[in-house]
This record gives structure tokens, sequence and C-alpha cells, in this order.
């Protein structure tokens, strides 16, 4: 149902304004890492594009960059755009703050400079907020306390999915609220199948 | 200006007129980590010039679970139940929100039935955490309890409804990947009718317990204030900012769960302070229960899950799933990387969000203000630090 | 004949016991006998010490139950029923739990000063029940200036706050204290206003005195001065830190103020004593605006005492009842109320009882006649008052009401907040205003 603003167009729009400083890459809309306020906004100022709300900030760590995701949103024309920065600077990523532009980035950078340790140029408090100072290292990168050897972070399979009789065992998970003990009909069985129950 | 403005810098002006030779200092205050207005652990430190407020920072991370951490080494269906415990005031809504982006992930169709189930469940939640909130906001503006404690009737009643139905009350783990995770019992429908039949008379009772007191007016109204411009550049959503007078709720602009099937209002405010914000969470309570109405009267027959493989593994990608929470925009952000577990589980916790304009709500008020302004944000300290 | 008789008699004992004081006399009486005068006065303060201790302990105790069960009651809920018959034995539990917990200290306290107030602030809570009369001569000490005794003895209770607050080195104390202290002095002055309007109007300072007054011209303060009684009953609360105007140990903002760091039984004797004067002012309360002890011919059939304990129940209801509905005001609501409203409509009143009591003495005015007439136009007065108080001093902010719009079809960001505020139609619910 959500209605997406089309990240050509927004591609488009900043370019026309600072030249190369966006591009469209697997239908996702990256910007320049550099020219990343300004790009913004241009986006958000841009009378079509009016992409006023920041829903949402994060980053993921794809172990030999990091990309930094903006969600925004368009109050008035309720379209969304996905917005990513590439950071390629594995060890010490920084990227320009965009506290001046979205009041409601400051949190959101704080978290995620917290538990990535990407920094934010320009942010007026950029602390840690749920870690406290001085916690060794940066909790959701990947080589966070990574093992040794060649053991990834994440979930290699499904539990017991290569065993003969997976799991849930009929019978051994409560179904019926009230009553822990009744045996379960096996529709109900079916029902939770995928949780860990047993 | 306002009598109270002047009033207050009246006081202001008095204050700094006697400690100006006295060599005064402004006061810390941690109010938390345990402090009986934070709503869990959430620390406030105010520095105090007597009674006003100079300045507020906020101190979280008590409840960090490393919730986004964990989910990377649980399979799609095993994070539900952190889903629950994220916003434990609102965990239906939270399980619809994750469900709803891993179905964007597998592309999988829900089917009707288990739309309407979702749809009746997450206005359930909504009414038993607007009873929450708004008991719990006149509490902290000083009321001993009546007005929550009358409220918790109601949220109790709703919770009896989802231990009918899935045998939990708080966490409730219902949602699953397709549908939902049982049927409807045979005897929640009565229960939801009397329910419903009761609703509007306890409506009217607090309406004409609190909406014409005069204190409670007197603590709320000009507390808090935010403009409209403010809250939409500090991204708060729900009814912090419906109470702006920004009509923007999700259900609406982006329906999901077949929300456009039902017949709903928006309630907005006008000046954006915590009254209004009060009042927006009553008026919410009674669309939603008009929902609720809607829902029992056209549910729909068939399965209540659809036929998702046991051992789903999403395409690489990634999908953004927003739902209106009782406290905002709550979106899950999930990368798939191909694996049995997402590659990046984000939650966008609207209680934080909200919590981006706090400093500027507060600044200039008196303690008792910074306090009734953050019982106004309603805030679920689990979906802050996650 | 026989049956009449023995009511008569059943009559006659009840009518002595009405009369605590017949019991007194007779002690004295036995002890001038044989013992020498000072034996005997001491005996009888003594004994009414004893009989007021004796009294409001076990009252407080059951208060504590009834207090638990009247908000339970509001708030739909059972309130204490487990420990005892009907939860009876609640408090007396709660009271073992307090005097066995550890006392806690904080290192950084001063030590002697944190000690002290739990138990100087018994002095006053126990001095004040000595000028409360229960009947035409029951009370302990039945000064001539007992109104001035009440506000001296209850205003030295803000200092133990003080010292509590201070010396408990935190700052929720300390925030609460200076909060009790602004609120002390300041709603002291509205309940001495409203103290004086009826010494004027009776002519006298004594408790007792204002009591019999109101038995000889067979009305009730309440009737005459409203207002008065309102202001009273107001400024009454807000000294006993009750909602609302419980800003000095406002739960949701600053913890527990002053006796925030108190635990075990030195929290349990601030508890009991806020009871107490609870229950005191209750009474005092009766006895100034409800005609205390007297009550239309009734106290000459029914003990007196057990007159102005039921009105002092019915006050003690009414403070039930305003904590377990109203929210708190803000400190500085509180005070713009106090010297902004209450002050000025007990000076009003201060002058209409001057006024009023000139024409009863001086031009000798029918006093059967004059009251009720009186009663009227000060009833009238009051309710002026209040609403050329609720036109004038009531906040601009408040005077427009709030209003909640339905967005209808509208949806989305700045653009449709405006054309949603820019309709004309009726708002969904709208509340407040004038």
């Amino acid at each position: 149902m959500t209605t997406r603003y089309d990240a050509e167009a927004a591609a488009a729009l900043v370019n026309d304004a600072i030249s190369g400083a966006a591009c469209v890459d697997d239908g996702d809309l990256y910007l320049d890492s550099t020219r990343l306020v300004d790009a913004v906004r241009v986006l958000r100022d841009g009378g079509e594009s009016d992409l006023v709300f920041l829903c949402n900030l994060t980053a993921v760590d794809y172990e030999r960059h990091f990309e930094v995701v903006y969600h925004l949103q368009s109050l008035d024309l309720n379209h969304i755009l996905t917005v990513k920065a590439r950071l390629h600077d594995h060890e010490d990523p920084a990227l320009p703050s965009l506290t001046g532009l979205f009041h409601g980035a400051h949190l959101q950078e704080r978290e995620v400079y917290d538990l990535f340790g990407i920094r934010f140029d320009g942010h007026p408090n950029l602390q840690r907020m749920f870690l406290w100072d001085g916690f060794p290292g940066y909790p959701l990168r990947k080589n966070f306390l990574q093992m040794p050897g060649d053991v990834r972070a994440g979930l290699p399979g499904f539990p017991h999915e290569s065993e003969e009789n997976a799991w849930p065992v009929p019978g051994s998970v409560p179904q019926r609220p009230y009553h822990p003990n009744d045996p379960a009909p096996p529709s109900d069985v079916a029902a939770v199948e995928g949780e860990e129950a047993s | 200006m306002t009598t109270s403005d002047d009033t207050r810098l009246a006081m202001q002006g008095t204050i700094e007129a006697l400690t100006a030779g006295a060599g005064s200092e402004p006061v810390v205050v941690n109010l938390g980590p345990q402090h009986p207005s934070t709503h869990g652990v959430f620390r406030l430190k105010v520095t105090l010039d007597g009674e006003i407020v100079q300045d507020a920072e906020m101190r979280i991370g008590y409840l960090h679970r490393s919730m986004e951490k964990l989910a990377e080494e649980r399979t799609y269906t095993q994070n539900i139940p952190f889903t629950d415990r994220i916003d434990y005031l609102a965990a239906m809504s939270n399980n619809l929100a994750y469900c709803l982006a891993v179905e964007e992930l597998l592309g999988i169709e829900v089917p009707p039935r288990a739309q309407a189930i979702r749809v009746m469940f997450a206005e359930l939640q909504r009414v038993a955490s607007h009873a929450m909130a708004n008991g719990t906001f006149i509490n902290d503006c000083g009321a001993w309890h009546t007005p929550l404690f009358h409220m918790f009737r109601d949220r109790e009643r709703v919770l009896d409804m989802f231990e009918m139905t899935c045998g939990a009350r708080l966490t409730t783990n219902y949602m699953r990947i397709g549908g939902v995770a049982f049927d409807l019992p045979d005897d929640l429908l009565p229960t939801l009718e009397r329910y419903l039949a009761d609703m509007p008379e306890n409506i009217a009772n607090y309406e004409a317990l609190l909406l014409e007191n005069e204190i409670l007016h007197a603590r709320a109204r000009g507390v808090g204030v935010i403009s409209p411009e403010m809250a939409i550049n500090s991204s708060l959503s729900g009814p912090v900012l419906r109470a702006t007078g920004v009509p923007w709720d999700l259900r609406k602009a982006n329906p999901y769960c077949g929300y456009e099937q039902y017949e709903f209002d928006v309630p907005v405010g006008e000046r954006g302070d915590c009254f209004d914000r009060f009042l927006v969470r009553m008026a919410e309570v009674k669309q939603s229960l008009h929902i609720l109405r809607q829902v029992v009267d056209s549910l729909p027959e068939g399965p209540y899950l659809a036929d998702v493989p046991l051992h789903a593994r999403p395409e690489p990608g990634e999908a953004y799933a927003r739902v209106e929470s009782p406290r905002g925009e709550l979106g899950f952000y999930l990368v798939s990387d191909g694996g049995p577990a997402p590659y990046r589980f984000h939650c966008r916790p609207p209680s934080l969000i909200n919590l981006s304009a706090l400093k500027e709500m507060s600044i200039g008020g008196t303690l008792a203000d910074a306090i009734v302004t953050l019982g106004s944000i309603d805030i679920v300290v689990g979906e802050i630090d996650r | 004949m026989t049956e009449l008789a023995g009511l008569s008699g059943i009559l006659g004992a009840w009518y002595d016991f009405r009369d605590l004081n017949n019991l007194q006399r007779l002690i004295t009486e036995w002890i001038a006998d044989w013992g020498p005068d000072w034996l005997a006065s001491i005996v009888t303060g003594l004994l009414g010490a004893l009989g007021i201790l004796g009294v409001i302990g076990p009252t407080l105790l059951v208060l504590i139950w009834v207090e638990r069960k009247v908000i339970a009651r509001f708030q739909q809920r059972y309130g204490p029923n487990r420990v005892g018959p009907k939860g009876l034995l609640q408090p007396v539990a709660d009271a073992v739990k307090l005097i066995l917990k550890e006392q806690l200290a904080p290192r950084a306290a001063d030590k002697l000063i944190f000690f002290l107030p739990p138990v100087l602030i018994f002095i006053p809570g126990i001095l004040i029940w000595g000028v409360l009369p229960f009947g035409p001569r029951m009370s302990v000490a039945d000064l001539n200036v007992g109104v001035l005794f009440l506000l001296a003895v209850s205003g030295t209770a803000v200092l133990v706050i003080f010292m509590a607050g201070w010396s408990s080195n935190n700052k929720y104390a300390l925030l609460g204290a200076m909060r009790a202290v602004a609120m002390s002095i300041s709603y002291e002055v509205p309940m001495v206003l409203a103290l004086l309007t009826l010494v004027v109007f009776s002519g006298t300072m004594s408790i007792n005195g204002i009591v019999e007054w109101q038995q000889q011209e067979d009305v009730i303060f309440i009737l005459l001065f409203p207002l008065t009684a309102l202001v009273f009953f107001f400024a009454a609360s807000a000294e006993l830190n009750r909602t609302p105007a419980d800003i000095s140990e406002a739960e949701s903002e600053i913890v527990a103020g002053y006796h925030t760091e108190y635990s075990g039984m030195r929290f349990g004797l601030f508890y009991a004593v806020e009871l107490g004067n609870t229950l005191v002012v209750s009474g005092f309360i009766a006895t100034f605006f409800l005609g205390g002890w007297w009550m239309w011919g009734l106290d000459e059939w029914v003990p007196s005492w057990i007159i102005l304990l039921a009105k002092t129940g019915a006050v003690y209801f009414l403070l039930i009842w305003t904590r377990g509905t109203l929210p708190r005001l803000r400190v500085d609501q509180l005070m713009s109320l106090c010297w902004k409203a209450l002050v000025p409509a007990t000076l009003l009143f201060v002058v209409v009882a001057f006024v009023q009591r000139t024409l009863l003495i001086s031009e000798g005015w029918d006093t059967t006649i004059a009251l009720p007439i009186m009663a009227v136009i000060n009833i009238g007065l009051s309710l002026g008052a209040i609403m050329l108080f609720a036109r004038v001093a009531r906040p601009a902010d408040l005077r427009r009401p709030a209003r909640i719009r339905m967005a209808g079809a509208e949806i989305g960001g700045l653009r449709a907040a405006r054309s949603v505020a820019a309709r004309s139609e009726e708002p969904q619910f709208q509340v407040g205003g004038d």
C-alpha cells in the first residue's frame, strides 16, 4: 500500500541541483556521503518531493562497508523514499549529520553512533546512548566479538533443519489457553510451527 | 502571551532578583532511573532554577537488551516473541508490524480472516494502551490513582480477551508470518460484544470526571506546547503529532491489513499541548471501538493462517513496514541476505523518537510541567531502549 | 408504667454518659477528699491527655483502614481485605512491619537534625488536640484564646518539615521542604483571616465560645459564611498536604517530598501524624463551621462527643473524596490561587463580618430575623465572588476551549493541517472555555 517516490525522479531532482550527488543502484537512491546534507535538503525542500518527515534512520553493516539508510516521507503527498549513503571506510566511518535539517535525527543518529560507531560530523551531542561511555566496540557491527576461525555472525541454518524428525514434536507444545496439559489437536500444532517451544 | 506565562516569568524574575546576591546556583535533579513518574527505568536529568527547568537531558539505556543484535541470530519466526518485549504495552501492534515486514520480504498474501483478526487485536491493543496512557497521564498530573484504576478496568478486560485467545496477556506472541497463531475461540466474540456494549458508558464516565476538571485544565493546557512544523521536523508521530493538528495516521495514509475497508476518523488537536494529546487519545479510543464494531460485524470466514513454508528463506532484499501503533509510527526495517535469520533487524521506536522534542517542550516550564509533558508523550521504556 | 421507668432509667444513664466531665468531676472530688489540690489537677490533666492519646492511637489505626477502603471503593477495588476480618488488622500489620524495618539514614545526612523531625512532628500533632472541644466543658484546655493557640501550634509543624527536608541531603526532600514552607506560610494567611471572620462575628476567641455562640443563635457558621468555610477547608487541606494541594510530597514529581529519605517507623511517624492532623483538622472544621458538639437539640440526648465525631467523620470523608477525585495543582498555581483568590475573598468576608456584627450589636437587630437575611446575603456574595474570580483571574489559556477536530478525508502534513483547522464546521468535541 505504500506509495514510493520514484528513485529515478529523486536522483534527477538532486542531480539538477548538485550534479553527481545522487545515483540509483538496484532501485535505491544512493547519495554521495560528502554532499549528503545539501542533497537531502534538496529532497526536503523540493516542491514535488516534499520529503519533510524523517521516518527512520538506521545503518546496516555489510562487512566491507556500511550503509546508512534514511526513510524520508512526504506527509502531504504521501510517498516514501529510501535514501542510502555508503560508507567505505569500515574502520572509522563518518558521515555528515542531518541534525541541521531534521531535529528528529538527533536521537536516531546517536543510536547509530552508539551501536555501529558511525560518526556523524556536526551532531551537537554525539554520545553513546544505550551503552555506557567506554563500552568496548560497537555491538551491531558484524565483527563485534568475532569468533575465532571462520564462524560468521548470524544463523547458518534452521534448527534441526537437516534432521529427519524436525520439530515441533506433536503434543509437546502446550497449545490451548487455560489447558496447558490438554493434548492439542493436530491443526494447532501446525499453527505454531516455526516456534521453538519444546 | 498568556497569563500563566506572565506568572511564570514573574516567578522567574522574582527568583532571579532574590537570588542575585545570594550566590545561588542551579540544582541538577535526576528524575529517575527509579522515579514514580518515569514509567520504567528512564532518567531525566533536569537543571532547575528554583522550580523552573533550565535544561533537560535524558539518559536512557537502562533497559537495553540488544534486541537488534539478538534478532540476527534467530529465525524470522523466532523473532516474533522479541517484538512483544519491545513495546510491552502494545505487543499486538509490534507483532503486527514485524509480521508485515517479513511478509513483505517473503511476498506472502494474508487471508482476509487473518487480516480482520489482526485489525481487531491491533485496535483492542490501542484501547488498552490508551487507557494506560491516559490513566498514568492523569496520575502524573497528581491525581490519586482514581482515573488510572477506572481505566485499568477497561484494559483488564482487553487483556482477558487476549488471554482467552492466545494464552498470554502482555507478551502475546499472537501474530504469525502469514496470519495469526490461533483462530478466535468461541467465546471471544460474545465477550467482545459485551465489551463494546459497556464501553460507551465507561467513556462517558471518564469524560464526566475529567474533561471539565478545572485543575486538569490548569495543569495541562498550554503546557509542553509544540508547533506542527517543529513536530514534523522532530519526526514526532502518533497522538503527539496529531495533537498539533497534523492529520497523519498511517491507517489512513498507508492502509495495511485492510484498514481501508473500515470507516473511521482521525481526531486532531489544535494547540499541541498536553491536554490536546490527552483529548486526542480519548477520541481515538472511540474511533477504535467504532472500528471494532465494524470488524465484528464483517468478520470473514476462511483460514486464519496463510500457507507459509516452515523453513522460509526470503530472497535477499529489504523491507520497511510500519503500522500506526498506539504510540505512533512503529516501523520494522529488515534486511535479508537469503539466510534463515534477518541480516539486519531494526525497529523504528515511536517512543524514542517522540522524545526528540522533550527538551524543547520542557525548558522554561516548571518541574511539574516537565513531568506532565513526559506523561503526555506516553513512553514505553522497553521500546526506547530495546 | 414499669416499662416507661425502665426506659427513662436507660435514657438517664445515657444522659449521664453524654458528658464525660461527670466522670472526671467524680475523680477530682474523690481525690480532693483525701489529697492535695495540685494532685487533683495533675491527675485530671493526665486523664485528659491519656484520654486523647488513648482515643487517637486506635482511631488512627482504624482511619488508615477507612481511608484505604474508601479510596479503594472510589477506584473500584476492594482495598485491604486479607488481614483480619474485612482487612481491619491490615494497619496493625503495616505498623508491625514498619517498626521492624531497618532505619536507614543517608551517609551525608545531618544525623541529629535528621533524627529529630519524626519525633518533633508529634508535638504540634498532639498539642492541637488539647483545644478541641468534645462537649460543653470537654476540652483538655479550654483557653480563652484557643484560636490563637491553634494557629500558633499548627504553624510550628512547618519548621519540623523543613528540618526533615534539609537534613536529608536529598534534592527531592529539599524541594519538598521548600515547597512546604512556601505553601504553609502562604496558606496560613487565608486560614487566619477565615478564623478572624468567626472571631469577629461571634466576639470570642475561645473555640468552645464559638460553638456556644452557634448554639445560642441556632445557626451554624457554614450557612453564614459559606465561602469562608470553603476557603478554610481548602487552606486546611493544603496545610495537610493532601491533594489537590499535596505539592510538598507530590508523588509524581518529587517522590515523597520531605520524607523521601525516611524509612521504617520514622516514615510511619510522619504518616501517623499526617493522618492524625487530618482527623483533628476535620474536627476543627466541624467545630468552627458545622456547630461542633451541638446539633439543634440532639446534643441533649446523644453524647456531644459522638456528635462531634460524626461531623468530623463527614468532613474527613469529604477530604478523602477530594483526594480521590482531583489532580494536583502546580506550585505557582497554588500560590497565585492563595494570594489572588483566597486572601481577597476571606478579607472581603472579614469586612462583611465587621459590618454585620456592628448591625447586630450596636443597632440591636433581632438575630432571629437578621441572621437568615445575612445568611442569604452572604451566600449571594460568595457566589458572586466565585463568579468574579472565574471571570477575572482565570488564565487566558483556559478561557479558550480545547478543541478536537476530525480530519475526515484530509490526511497529510502541514497543508492538510491548515485546511482542517480552517474548516468552519463545529469541532467534534470541545471542552473547557468560559
